[in-house]
């Protein structure tokens, strides 16, 4: 997934990136994501499941310990790399917005 | 004790709507699913309630692993966390289900579905299709070489003919659902990058049946035009049912012993090959040892020489030396024929039995029917082209070709006798008649224009 092909992140994707700036197990971070995007976003554990082995799988993340369901995840170097790229990404776009939008947009 | 029932469900795994359509329906009448087969899923009763189910694929797990794996528990503990239970599952699926009717989906990311969707496409479809892929065109490439090779050969092997178009069946549906598949990924990929919106695939496995099953029946049909019994046939087919049948039961039984992925693998290839071998040797072995696909011919004698019985064989020919001239030589008359639906080549010989008789007028011709113009083209372009001068390395021409003599009285419409360097012309003749074209050739006898113009009066068409 978060391969060539997929060149920017989807919301979901972001969020748990940015999640697992913080340790935490599989139910923890459903919680948490909904927590800090006050509900508007929600993965369901299905793709919580696939991106969690596809971002370990990508090196974008690391597991520790081995119980089924409790296994702890954290965010890598490489996976906090593509979180801040991702996060230049978009303030490019917010940023092109203000310039192009924002001008309109103003009095 | 509960009660349980077996459906038949000819889906396939991409129909994931219509197995929770399914499901849902089933819920609501009292069943509920306990287990996946290939077809066959079974159900147990339950109350009547609204179940809300979910279709996952799972890609990370193959045929031979043994189920569940530490991965499917994973991934199925962590659905069980949010309410999402298991019904039933299968190496390449999982089947949850919540009686929770505002339940969080469980793939709720189109691009992650799409993609997880598409990793299962590409082990389950596109990577087997591909394998049957090449080995279609690998048969395709050695059917070209031979035809290359020996056109009349190849054309006149009903076998051949008839199995090439089994090939090319083979290959359209090797084709089909793959690009299917990728069709498919292309366009959803776009829709949930775009739009954020998951795009059901429709791959059309029914057709890919529908092809395999036209190439069976005509590979049948191959078995009739060949030289070989049917009961050849189906001795090979069984065979490859008991090699694969066996297999498969193995691979069941490994895989619930818990024995690992790659073993289970190597000791089901092994098996497999290994009785497909030893069947084979031993069908190959009945077949040399009763002379299964040899042309039958009507034995009227035999006799000795260099320390070998030969048979002597009394098989109708068309045209005989006794039609041309008088002989009181004891001969040996040899008929074989192989057809297809395209060509029939029917080759004969009558030589005297040696050495009694050696010195004996002999005779070999070979009689090519078809209705096609353009085989018949072929036919005559072969065996004009097997004959060719050649030039020496001192500029001179050793020549071996066919050169046109009159048809009219032999009322062909091309006739052509061979020339040697050394010999001039000699008494082999290529005579071409609309549908019909004979290769003559004669030894100890010179035939007059007369025993000529009384061979072709015999092996013309209408003869």
């Amino acid at each position: 997934m978060p391969r060539e092909r997929f060149k920017t992140l989807t919301e979901q994707m972001f969020y748990l990136l940015l999640c697992l700036r913080e340790e935490c197990r599989g139910m923890e971070i459903l919680e948490r994501v909904r927590q800090m995007t006050d509900g508007r976003v929600s993965i369901g554990s299905g793709t919580l499941y696939d991106l969690l082995e596809q971002f370990t799988a990508e090196g974008w993340i690391e597991a520790t310990g081995a119980l089924r369901g409790r296994r702890r995840y954290h965010i890598t170097e490489k996976g906090s790399a593509m979180l801040a790229k991702e996060y230049e990404r978009l303030r490019e776009q917010i940023r092109d917005y203000e310039r192009y939008a924002g001008k309109e947009a103003q009095p | 004790m509960s009660r349980t029932k077996r459906l038949f469900v000819p889906l396939s795994p991409y129909d994931q709507q219509a197995m929770e359509t399914l499901l849902e329906r089933q819920a609501a009448q009292g069943w509920l699913l306990t287990q996946t087969g290939n077809w066959i899923w079974t159900f147990t009763e339950i109350q009547p309630q609204s179940l809300q189910f979910a279709v996952t694929c799972f890609s990370r797990a193959s045929e031979y692993d043994p189920l569940p794996t530490d991965e499917q528990q994973d991934k199925e503990a962590l659905c069980a966390q949010s309410g999402w239970h298991l019904a039933a599952r299968r190496h390449d699926l999982q089947i949850f289900y919540t009686a929770d009717a505002d339940a969080l989906p469980l793939e709720t990311d189109p691009v992650v579905r799409v993609e997880n969707l598409y990793r299962t496409m590409v082990r389950l479809t596109i990577r087997p299709r591909l394998i049957t892929l090449v080995l279609c065109l690998f048969w395709m490439g050695k059917y070209w070489l031979d035809f290359r090779q020996d056109a009349i050969r190849f054309l006149s092997d009903g076998f051949d003919v008839l199995s090439l178009p089994v090939w090319l069946l083979l290959l359209v549906a090797c084709m089909v659902e793959p690009i299917a598949c990728l069709v498919w990924h292309r366009r959803a990929k776009h829709a949930a990058e775009e739009s954020g919106l998951f795009l059901s695939p429709r791959i059309p496995t029914r057709v890919s049946w529908v092809l395999v099953g036209a190439a069976i029946l005509l590979l049948c049909l191959a078995a009739f035009g060949s030289t070989l019994p049917p009961q050849w046939y189906l001795a090979w087919l069984l065979i490859c049912v008991v090699a694969i049948g066996g297999g498969t039961l193995l691979r069941n039984h490994l895989q619930r012993q818990d024995i690992p992925a790659g073993l289970n693998k190597t000791a089901t290839g092994f098996l497999v090959l290994a009785v497909y071998m030893v069947g084979i040797v031993v069908l190959l072995a009945v077949s040399l040892g009763s002379r299964l696909g040899q042309p039958d011919h009507v034995v009227a004698g035999s006799y000795e020489q260099n320390g070998h019985t030969r048979e002597i064989y009394n098989d109708p020919l068309p045209l005989t030396v006794e039609d041309l001239t008088e002989t009181d030589a004891t001969y040996s008359r040899e008929a074989t024929t192989y057809a297809s639906p395209l060509l029939r080549r029917s080759l004969y010989e009558q030589s005297p039995v040696v050495p009694q008789y050696a010195g004996a007028p002999t005779l070999w011709y070979t009689i090519y029917d078809t209705d096609f113009t353009f085989v018949q083209d072929m036919v005559v372009h072969q065996l004009l082209a097997e004959h060719q001068d050649e030039v020496n390395e001192d500029g001179t021409v050793l020549q071996d070709s066919y050169f046109s003599i009159d048809p009219a009285p032999y009322g062909a419409q091309a006739a052509y006798q061979l020339q040697r360097s050394s010999l001039g012309p000699v008494p082999m003749y290529l005579l071409c008649w609309p549908g019909r074209v004979v290769e003559l050739q004669f030894a100890y006898l010179i035939p007059t224009e007369e025993q000529l113009t009384k061979a072709s009066s015999l092996l013309a068409p209408s003869a």
